[in-house]
């Protein structure tokens, strides 16, 4: 699992489904009114193309935020946590 | 009268076009003048602030249209909410945005400030942004209140109204001329100037826009008394940190 933060760039993922995410809610938002005003003949296959990217992008970035942070968390606990604090440091008796 | 019409068919477009944008002035200002953090470290802070700028627009733009949100939501018609038009705002995106990278840097143990090179992409992306609102017309819920003046546009339906989205468009490149790189600012003084500005002028300009009340402003507004608030009282701790550190440097040299 830690690895997979090697392999996948999250950070650059999220941004982008974010983005495509809010692009389409605010679509299809928009053609939805329009539809409602103009009867929707012309713009409900629009709709639906937005409806399906904007429910698409919205799980693919539920899956990612959960898997960046389940892969962080592990990659911290795999590497011994960088706060972890040693109370009794022995290194000095190694000298002597 | 300037006929403009109502094409809410450009807003995604202008839109997606306005992130491009940004994007594109973002990478050049970075590769121009470099970064206080690594590359990892700023791609965080970007998923931070897109995912906290959607969640902040989403929901302050929904609340914005409060009566039509909540008729919505006793009728149960949950479909009606999660589609209700434009519903996406500017200043719950940057306060989103903002409040999710601290929230993130807090986390990362990010000590620098980051947001001086989001300006001058943020100006330039949301003033594109902003024709797309302004060819959407009646679809989109920036356009201003009825009146006479010469630049009054027609979104279609005969009536005169302020160009809001012009004037913003206008402020913004102002900003973005005033905020230049060219001006040497503290860290972090750069984006707080902005985003103070921003709101200041939001909160402004937003009693041009028929929007409904609450005890005399619009949600939106409220929002950026909310934020202006915050940023004036994290300048105060700023002031009162750096006093309380101005003795000690004092007594050293």
């Amino acid at each position: 699992m830690p690895r997979l933060l090697e392999r996948v760039n999250f950070p650059k993922l999220v941004t982008v489904l974010a983005a495509i995410f809010g692009i389409a809610l605010g679509a299809c938002g928009l053609t939805a009114l329009v539809g409602a005003r103009f009867n929707g003949a012309s713009v409900l296959p629009l709709g639906i193309v937005e409806l399906v990217v904007m429910v698409l992008s919205a799980v693919g970035l539920l899956i990612s935020l959960t898997v960046w942070g389940v892969a962080s968390a592990l990659g911290k606990t795999a590497a011994g946590g960088p706060d972890t604090i040693r109370l009794f440091d022995d290194s000095d008796k190694t000298k002597s | 009268m300037i006929p403009v019409g109502s094409h809410p068919v450009w807003h995604p477009v202008f839109e997606s076009l306005g992130y491009v944008t940004g994007y594109a002035v973002f990478r050049r200002l970075r590769a121009g003048r470099g970064d206080v953090i690594d590359e990892p470290q700023r791609w965080t802070v970007i998923a931070a602030a897109a995912v906290g700028a959607v969640l902040g627009s989403r929901l302050l733009g929904v609340a914005e249209q409060w009566p039509t949100a909540l008729a919505a939501l006793r009728a149960g018609h949950l479909m009606a909410l999660l589609l209700s038009p434009g519903g996406k705002t500017i200043v719950g995106g940057l306060l989103g945005g903002w409040l999710a990278v601290e929230v993130v840097k807090r986390v990362m143990d990010i000590r620098r400030r980051t947001g001086d090179l989001f300006v001058i992409p943020l100006c330039i992306g949301i003033a594109v942004g902003r024709i797309g609102c302004l060819l959407a017309g009646l679809a989109d819920d920036t356009y201003g209140k009825p009146t006479s003046l010469p630049w009054a546009v027609n979104f279609g339906d005969g009536v005169g109204r302020h160009p809001t989205q012009l004037y913003e468009i206008l402020f913004l490149l102002a900003l973005a001329f005033i905020l230049s790189p060219l001006m040497a600012l503290p860290e972090g003084r750069r984006f707080r100037i902005f985003l103070g500005s921003y709101l200041a002028w939001r909160t402004a300009i937003d009693f041009l826009k028929p929007q409904p009340l609450v005890l005399g402003m619009n949600l939106i507004q409220w929002a950026c008394v909310a934020g202006i608030g915050l940023l004036g009282v994290l300048a105060w701790f700023d002031l009162h940190s750096a006093r309380r550190r101005m003795p000690a440097h004092a007594a050293l040299t």
